[in-house]
């Protein structure tokens, strides 16, 4: 039986991550692809390579230096100029709220459910007001030094919540979050389309 | 349009236009100013350019032509210096945003010294990739430094700047370094000649990043342009601290005896590498001409297996000090290869670098087997064309070729670091995007002279042509 709802943030109570990315990169002059391929914040970890991305989720880089080196990978690889004051800043500016999930973890709070946001940050703050009546919990990843998708900050997060995992659900804009919650027994949805995530889990009080 | 400039002279005919009164080093610094105001925007060769000192360098030059009195063989000849390379008045930046721009010198590397003592007039300092690292143009400092054949190819590298400026007639005369192909990578991608010396022929104060690895290279539109700057430049510094026998034969001297007699063992490829197809093809043409010139050519397996991991872990120790001094929250600011690099060194144990170096012996016993018998080998001196740029990896030409790091796709090249023997980049044709394809001749160690004889033979048969520079037109 369901008794706890994690819900990522950014691409799930925020418009798709793409939409948000696409629109940063094209009002910054920057191609898409190629900000993706540099950023690239699904490779999986080295020995010998301490991935800025993934430094900066667990709080060890700041928004700031990632922006000097985004722009410096830009410059020097790609001959492509932009300016690095602010540039993660004005990412998150795209990165709008969307109410359909939210909304439904509203319904799933008034249900008794236990409530968290389990969020990779950018070293970015959160409008946490918009939300932050709907949740017990809110986990960020440059707080607890944890990154999405390392299976320990899901178990750090099932604690706070006090629930086993097979009793939570997750919901997430990236496969590799998910598969990893799967791995240590969460059931876990994809979200690929805000509608059809916040109508299945929706049925979930039905049933 | 390709129009007849003074400066697509070489070096050579330069001094006999100085001496002939045909024209004067201002004429000279004239026309290739013009030069660098037509490709440089294009190419970025430069980290800077002090074109007010090489002014009164050439105004002092003429003078001296003048009176009949030039201080040395390149009175009044343009040159270019690496960036990795100590210049009075300049800082040292090594294409890295942690080195300190204030940092201005009161003292010339040995290379640049010998060059000023000759009367040379120096235009500037040319890019490299971070601390000279790797095998390509781009650099945290500088950006991206562009393929005069190509702009949208890497010159490769680390002597990036001073292969651009060499092939496009930015100055006569490019000093670079190599300490695992730096001169020889792009030369042989931007169509110029190049000779790593016998390690410490060529004098380096301060020691290189790339230390026992290290050598400096000529890098000229001709071999004749070489030889006159190793007349220069190969001579005794009381600041190396590994040096070579001193040796003042003129370079010019049995230049043009020709390859006739001479065995040389053909090297198609080195451990079963897979060369590209049209640099294997342009290789063997390459040979069919030496042959033609009379050399005995034979083809041989050197038969020893590529150093590969021992040569990355003595590159990985050397090639982490220099970020090893800066504070490791200022390192996102460095080339992220650079930084991998300075990981994988700072781990290593004493132990492992000097097992590691165990492989010069294996290298060198491999090589001197093959020079026993023969006078000079011929390999290729990159195994495809100039890369994309921006990358430090190509596209796979072949499936099952290893290609993880930079040196996987410069095979010819880093061994002879290890065994410090002569080696040229000769310039032999073109693949099938008219990218340039390049040849590499070895000799033993101190035959240098020989290994430009080969140099100069096939040059003379088939000269090295030039890029046409038309870049606004792409």
């Amino acid at each position: 039986v369901t008794r706890a709802l994690i819900v990522d943030w950014g691409g799930v109570l925020t418009i798709p991550l793409e939409d948000a990315m696409r629109g940063w990169s094209e009002a910054e002059g920057m191609p898409y692809d190629t900000v993706m391929a540099l950023l690239d914040w699904y490779a999986p970890a080295t020995d010998d390579e301490v991935h800025i991305i993934h430094a900066l989720e667990r709080g060890e880089s700041s928004r700031g230096a990632v922006a000097d080196w985004l722009a410096l990978q830009l410059r020097s690889r790609h001959d492509i100029h932009v300016q690095a004051d602010g540039l993660i800043d004005r990412m998150f500016g795209h990165l709008e709220h969307h109410d359909a999930i939210l909304d439904v973890c509203r319904q799933a709070r008034a249900h008794g459910w236990r409530m968290a946001v389990l969020s990779n940050s950018w070293d970015n703050p959160y409008p946490r007001d918009r939300w932050i009546d709907a949740f017990d919990h809110v986990v960020i990843s440059g707080e607890v030094g944890m990154r999405k998708p390392e299976s320990r900050i899901f178990e750090y997060t099932l604690d706070l919540l006090g629930v086993d995992p097979e009793d939570a659900l997750f919901l997430d804009d990236e496969e590799p979050n998910v598969l990893a919650a799967r791995a240590i027994g969460m059931q876990s949805f994809l979200v690929r389309g805000h509608e059809a995530a916040a109508a299945r889990v929706r049925s979930l009080f039905k049933a | 349009v390709t129009q007849h400039s003074l400066a697509d002279l070489p070096a050579t005919e330069l001094v006999s236009g100085y001496r002939s009164g045909s024209f004067t080093p201002v004429d000279v610094l004239d026309e290739t100013i013009a030069r660098i105001d037509q490709v440089n925007p294009v190419l970025n060769a430069f980290v800077g350019l002090d074109l007010e000192s090489a002014r009164s360098a050439a105004v002092a030059s003429t003078q001296r032509w003048a009176s009949d009195s030039p201080l040395g063989p390149v009175d009044g000849v343009t040159v270019t210096i690496k960036d990795t390379m100590a210049l009075s008045g300049w800082p040292t930046l090594k294409g890295s945003l942690q080195s300190d721009e204030r940092k201005v010198l009161s003292e010339d590397s040995p290379t640049a010294a010998r060059l000023k003592e000759s009367g040379a007039v120096i235009l500037g300092k040319t890019t490299a990739p971070e601390f000279a690292w790797k095998g390509t143009s781009d650099s945290p400092r500088t950006g991206l430094t562009r393929n005069p054949w190509n702009p949208d190819r890497t010159t490769g590298g680390s002597s990036a700047g001073a292969a651009a400026a060499a092939a496009t007639g930015m100055g006569a005369l490019h000093p670079g370094t190599d300490g695992a192909g730096s001169v020889r990578i792009p030369a042989a991608f931007c169509g110029i000649f190049t000779l790593k010396p016998t390690f410490s022929r060529i004098p380096i104060y301060p020691p290189s990043t790339g230390g026992l690895l290290s050598h400096v290279g000529p890098m000229t539109r001709t071999v004749g342009d070489a030889a006159l700057m190793l007349d220069v430049i190969a001579r005794p510094d009381a600041r190396e601290i590994y040096p070579a026998a001193p040796d003042s034969t003129p370079w010019s001297l049995g230049l043009e005896d020709g390859v006739e007699g001479l065995r040389i063992a053909y090297t198609p490829t080195w451990d079963a590498y897979p060369v590209h197809a049209d640099v294997a093809a342009a290789l063997e043409a390459a040979v069919l001409v030496l042959d033609r010139l009379g050399a005995v050519v034979t083809e041989v397996d050197p038969g020893f297996t590529l150093p590969r991991d021992d040569f990355l872990t003595i590159w990985d120790a050397l090639l982490s000090q220099p970020l090893l001094h800066v504070p490791e929250d200022r390192w996102h600011l460095s080339d992220p290869g650079l930084v991998k690099t300075t990981r994988r060194g700072r781990s290593l144990t004493a132990s492992a670098l000097l097992q590691a170096d165990g492989s010069r012996l294996t290298m060198m016993a491999a090589l001197e087997r093959v020079l026993a018998d023969h006078d000079v080998i011929i390999s290729p001196q990159m195994p495809c064309a100039a890369l994309p740029l921006g990358r430090d990896l190509p596209d796979r030409w072949n499936a099952d070729m290893r290609l993880e790091h930079w040196i996987d796709w410069s095979p010819f090249t880093y061994p002879l670091n290890l065994t410090r023997h002569p080696a040229a980049s000769v310039p032999i044709g073109f693949d099938g995007s008219r990218m340039p394809i390049a040849m590499q001749v070895i000799g033993a160690h101190f035959d240098d002279r020989r290994v430009m004889r080969v140099a100069r033979a096939f040059e003379r048969e088939q000269p090295f042509p030039m890029p046409d520079r038309n870049y606004d037109a792409s």
